[in-house]
């Protein structure tokens, strides 16, 4: 009789199986078809709310690269990566200004106690750190490509991971094939890690049309043509790195800019 | 010994609920004699459990004196001589009768061994010794009923005060319920409890009151209540016209 | 001190014979065992994130645990009747505050020590920056704070229901966490009236943020120094014994 119960849970069981199996064939083809995200389904319920969350995501590993502790300065809302290119300890004057308490305040002590007040950024190996975070916020939306990119500099330029770097920002750029950003920064790690300039080209020329369709301010142009540029005359086609140059002159008039242009057209 | 177990006088208590008040005593004077068992009955409503809530101190008279055994009920020392059995209540279901009589025997303070040899003495007693360690979210509401009775024998009490005893058992069980009142009081406890089941009352009963709506009409035996009226006359008769009488 | 021991208890037993407690046991060992498995462009050593997503879920789950357990006390009690016979015993009103309170701060704090202990496990596993005082600090400050937890819920249950009580524990545990340090700066900076407004919030809401190391053990923070330790121990005893006297006083009144 127990025999029978196991027989009959187990042919229910094989049965489910076949169904949930054809179902899931059927769900793919469909959302192949579809162009449906194929996030996780937890992704997916998320709906809008995950741009939102995927920025959290960011600030998060901001806090992380800070030790823990939230700076929520304009700087970092242009990305804390860009500050720490420089790899100096910038200053946060406007963080932990307490005001003073009486001494005999112990609440208030307690409380400042409680508050790190020093102000510490995470080096060398501990950048790992912060990977998860941006990990996750690219996961979370994969239209947040501010996400790939500090994803792809910090594993390239700070973990030494060149080749998981040039995958994740491809991976990014499957998704966001609009990117300006995700095409220069690839362009960026080809150009100064791999040294292949054919492929820094190619993507530093997409970004550079890209660029013109998208907001962007004339430092961020000159960081996409001045790279384009080099790569360029590292391949040796001056004429092609000319107008570059000129470009790059309109918009930083410099001497560098000027003795590059008299060469190229000499 | 005090010669009384439990004396109230001129009674009052009101129950406020917004701008509403309800009267639920008023005038109260009780005495039961220690070693007796006294019925309490009246319809819904009368005041019963109202006048059970201030006799363990639960509720504070508005107006009167009250004292068990001499001293007043809120007293802890009181509340020690005293067990209580109420009319309906879910016992904690993640618990089985054992840990709850042990939980409340260490409420008493009684000595481990002391408690563990009356638990299995009590449980054996309301016939709950074969489910002892059963939890009691699977108990019926009789189970419940005998379970609440054992409780209420937890620390061996001098006053025993129980409300509608025997709702929800079966008729053995309910044999069986008076047996062990009738054998409580011969050991000298004192039992005030009270029950719609006027037969019963009758039947354990040393003397009885009747209430209603706040007013004690009656106290005395059945022989004394009923003397005076036509022979044959039943409790069940002679309650319904002591109500009807002053409706 | 045996009648409270022995309301405590009981409550003890719910916690082992309810499921709750182990669903979330297990959510917490998948949900880290997940974690660390999780292999991020090959790079070893990852473990911040992991502390503080498993320091993050021990708390909130012996949170909610002693807010649950806590709540669900006097009003079942009335609910079931079974405050009758208790009352009935020898005990004060403010006694049977006091075992229930106890009774929801042993739970949660023996659920709380399962959930460190395997948290601990894992920070113990790997990552930079392990110390054993910050571990045992995390530890003391969690069991406070499961104290003050308990005490607020306690107070609360003597006048609302199971659910609006747990509503306003988690409003006031939030809310907490997002305006105290602006309370405090407020009660600094402005003058007059508004700084008395402001003070008297400042100092009457449970400053539940102090327990929360989360941020101190993720980052590998100095370990806090003895005089903030005992200064919070010496705050949430004043602050349980406030509240819970408070809480005995109006059960007192309670008519039932």
């Amino acid at each position: 009789m127990k025999n029978k119960h196991i027989l009959v849970i187990l042919v229910c069981l094989t049965i489910a199986s076949l169904i949930a199996v054809r179902i899931d064939v059927y769900n793919q083809a469909y959302a192949a078809g579809q162009s449906v995200s194929d996030a996780p389904i937890f992704m997916r319920f998320l709906g809008e709310g995950k741009s939102i969350v995927s920025g959290l995501s960011i600030l998060q590993a901001d806090r992380y690269f800070h030790g823990g502790v939230g700076h929520f300065s304009d700087e970092h809302e242009e990305g804390f990566a860009i500050a720490e290119r420089d790899h100096k300890a910038c200053e946060h004057p406007e963080d932990h200004v307490l005001p003073e308490a009486s001494p005999f305040n112990i609440l208030f002590r307690v409380s400042r106690q409680m508050d790190v007040t020093e102000h510490v950024h995470l080096h060398g190996d501990q950048m790992k750190e912060i990977i998860p975070w941006l990990y996750y916020a690219a996961e979370i939306d994969s239209r947040n490509v501010q996400a790939y990119v500090l994803t792809g500099y910090y594993l390239c330029d700070r973990l030494g991971k060149v080749d998981q770097a040039i995958t994740f920002l491809r991976e990014g750029l499957r998704k966001n094939p609009d990117s300006w950003e995700i095409n220069a920064e690839l362009g960026r790690i080809y150009f100064q890690h791999v040294k292949n300039h054919e492929a820094a080209v190619q993507y530093l020329s997409k970004a550079q049309i890209l660029i013109q369709e998208s907001p962007h301010d004339k430092f961020q142009e000159r960081s996409v043509l001045s790279l384009l540029a080099m790569s360029y005359e590292n391949l040796g086609q001056g004429s092609e790195a000319l107008p570059l140059y000129k470009r790059l002159n309109e918009l930083f008039p410099n001497g560098i800019y000027e003795e590059k242009i008299k060469n190229f057209s000499s | 010994m005090q010669q009384q177990a439990i004396i109230a006088k001129n009674l009052y208590y009101t129950y406020e609920t917004g701008k509403n008040k309800v009267e639920a005593l008023k005038g109260v004077d009780l005495s039961v004699n220690n070693g007796e068992i006294f019925g309490f009955i009246g319809p819904n409503g009368a005041g019963k459990t109202t006048t059970i809530k201030l006799l363990l101190g639960i509720l504070i008279p508005e107006k009167g004196e009250l004292a068990l055994f001499g001293r007043a009920p809120s007293n802890t020392e009181t509340r020690r001589t005293i067990g209580y059995m109420p009319e309906i209540a879910d016992y904690y279901r993640y618990l089985t009768p054992v840990e709850l009589l042990t939980m409340y025997g260490n409420i008493f303070g009684i000595e481990k061994k002391l408690l563990h040899e009356r638990i299995n003495k009590l449980l054996k007693l309301v016939g709950l010794g074969e489910v002892s360690n059963r939890l009691m979210r699977t108990f019926s509401k009789g189970m419940m009923q005998k379970v609440s009775f054992a409780q209420a024998l937890i620390n061996d009490p001098d006053l025993l005060i129980l409300d509608e005893p025997t709702s929800g058992l079966d008729p053995v069980a309910r044999k069986k319920m008076r047996e062990v009142i009738q054998d409580l009081k011969a050991t000298g406890k004192t039992i005030f409890f009270s029950s719609h089941e006027l037969s019963e009352v009758e039947l354990v009963s040393d003397r009885i009151a009747i209430l209603n709506k706040g007013r004690l009409l009656a106290v005395g035996s059945a022989k004394d209540l009923l003397g005076g009226k036509a022979e044959g006359q039943s409790l069940e008769s002679y309650f319904l016209n002591m109500i009807g009488e002053r409706i | 001190m045996k009648a409270v021991w022995a309301i405590a208890c009981s409550m003890l037993k719910e916690l082992i014979r309810k499921k709750d407690f182990y669903v979330l046991v297990i959510f917490m060992l998948v949900l880290l065992g997940f974690l660390s498995y999780q292999n991020f462009f090959q790079i070893e050593g990852v473990s911040r994130y992991i502390r503080d997503f498993g320091y993050s879920l021990l708390m909130l789950f012996s949170f909610i645990i002693a807010v649950t357990f806590t709540a669900r006390q006097l009003p079942s009690e009335i609910e079931a009747r079974t405050i009758y016979p208790l009352l009935a015993k020898p005990l004060s009103r403010h006694t049977v505050i006091l075992g229930k309170f106890c009774g929801g701060a042993m739970v949660s704090i023996i659920a709380f020590t399962i959930f460190y202990v395997i948290f601990a496990g894992f920070y113990m596993a790997g990552g930079e920056g392990k110390s054993l005082i910050l571990l045992g600090q995390g530890f003391i400050f969690g069991i406070l704070f499961l104290c003050m937890v308990s005490a607020l819920v306690m107070f609360f249950s003597n006048f609302m229901t199971t659910s609006a009580n747990i509503t306003l524990t988690f409003l006031i545990y939030i809310a907490v966490g997002g305006f105290s340090d602006f309370l405090g700066r407020m009660v600094i900076s402005s003058k007059g009236i508004i700084t008395a407004l402001y003070g008297v919030l400042y100092y009457l809401l449970p400053h539940l943020e102090f327990f929360d190391m989360r941020v101190r053990i993720t980052h590998a923070w100095d370990p806090l120094p003895a005089w903030v330790v005992l200064s919070l121990v010496g705050y949430t005893f004043i602050y349980c014994f406030a509240l819970l006297y408070f809480a005995g006083c109006i059960f007192k009144r309670k008519r039932f």
